[in-house]
């Protein structure tokens, strides 16, 4: 039986072991292994948003990040870029920058 | 008009000062237990405890009047401080407290090489009697093999790669033994523990070090690192909990 996986709210890989915040706020301390943002370390320590670091993961060509967890095959790229609801976001920031 | 508000301002003044210093006495530190060390010919580790929490500072050297070494720890009613690299065959001198009070003094000497271990003696008597502390493995345990003690395996080299730099870990395993390590360190030393009860992680702090680990409900890590923010640990959820209450051996 499979357990219950959880979505990554950076770059939506739908293959969490944990939830990433668990019910007192609390980081999961799990490392994505699609984008590699790490929960309670990269927002909570160095003080990164979902939004900046799906940012910067997307500018480096999304790749996959974990040496130990390997690739799914239908996760991919471009299925990321298909389904992903905040890039538009990011667009957004963007062009009002340039305004 | 003036006057009324000068005398008043001084009179709060006063007042502040007052309450300052009542405040400061309450809070004075006292000794609940003589330091004792346990020392071999190249090391010394001095244990001792307070009435409440209180920063630990220990001085050292080699005359009564010049402990010109020092070694600070975390805030803590247990204290614990490892010296090492110190000259076999050679009488220490030390005093013990916080960065404001100097609670006690001692000396002790380190056995030449091959000889049996010295006893301290401790030079301030103290108001609690002392209990006597466990004694210290003589070999620390070797930890067991990671699969046994890390949580995910898959995600152990990613945590390895982002966070072994922080202990010089050499690879994986090392970086995995290394947190185990720190989990039976925090545990014999009483350091400051979290434990959250929504989803049972243990969270695990070492001001002296700035390191910091999270263990599942089996105590199997989960992530080890330093952390760069001062404020880390203060930010972190859950309920603080002592070893001896640890779901978990």
């Amino acid at each position: 039986m499979k357990s219950k996986r959880h979505s990554c709210p950076v770059c939506d890989y739908p293959g969490l072991l944990e939830p990433p915040r668990s019910p007192s706020g609390g980081g999961s301390y799990e490392i994505c292994p699609s984008c590699g943002f790490q929960f309670g370390v990269d927002d909570d320590d160095k003080g990164i948003t979902y939004t900046a670091a799906r940012a910067t993961w997307i500018a480096k060509g999304s790749p996959w990040t974990s040496k130990g967890t390997p690739q799914p095959k239908d996760w991919t790229m471009k299925k990321v870029d298909q389904k992903a609801p905040k890039k538009k976001t990011v667009k957004k920031t963007v062009k009002k920058k340039k305004a | 008009m003036n006057a009324a508000f000068t005398l008043t301002r001084h009179l709060r003044l006063l007042l502040g000062a007052a309450i300052l210093f009542i405040a400061a006495s309450v809070q004075a530190v006292e000794l609940a237990e003589t330091p004792k060390v346990q020392v071999d010919s190249t090391t010394a580790t001095i244990f001792w405890k307070t009435d409440v929490d209180c920063g630990t500072r220990l001085n050292f050297g080699t005359s009564a009047d010049a402990l010109k070494q020092r070694r600070d720890g975390p805030v803590s009613s247990t204290h614990t401080v490892t010296l090492d690299s110190l000259s076999p065959g050679t009488t220490y001198y030390f005093s013990v407290g916080s960065a404001r009070q100097k609670l006690a003094t001692g000396t002790f000497t380190t056995p030449r090489t091959g000889s049996p271990s010295a006893a301290a003696t401790p030079s301030v008597p103290t108001k609690a009697a002392p209990r006597p502390l466990p004694p210290l493995p003589a070999v620390a345990p070797a930890p067991p093999p990671t699969r046994q003690t890390w949580g995910n395996p898959q995600s152990l080299v990613d945590h390895y790669e982002r966070h072994g730099p922080d202990f010089k870990s050499t690879n994986p395993d090392d970086y995995a033994a290394k947190a185990w390590t720190f989990l039976q360190q925090a545990k014999a030393n009483a350091w400051p523990m979290k434990l959250d009860d929504s989803d049972g992680t243990l969270r695990v702090w070492n001001g002296q070090s700035g390191s910091f680990a999270a263990y599942d409900r089996n105590g199997k890590t989960k992530t080890y690192f330093k952390p760069g923010s001062p404020t880390y640990w203060q930010r972190q959820p859950g309920r603080p909990i002592k070893p001896s209450q640890l779901p978990f051996k």
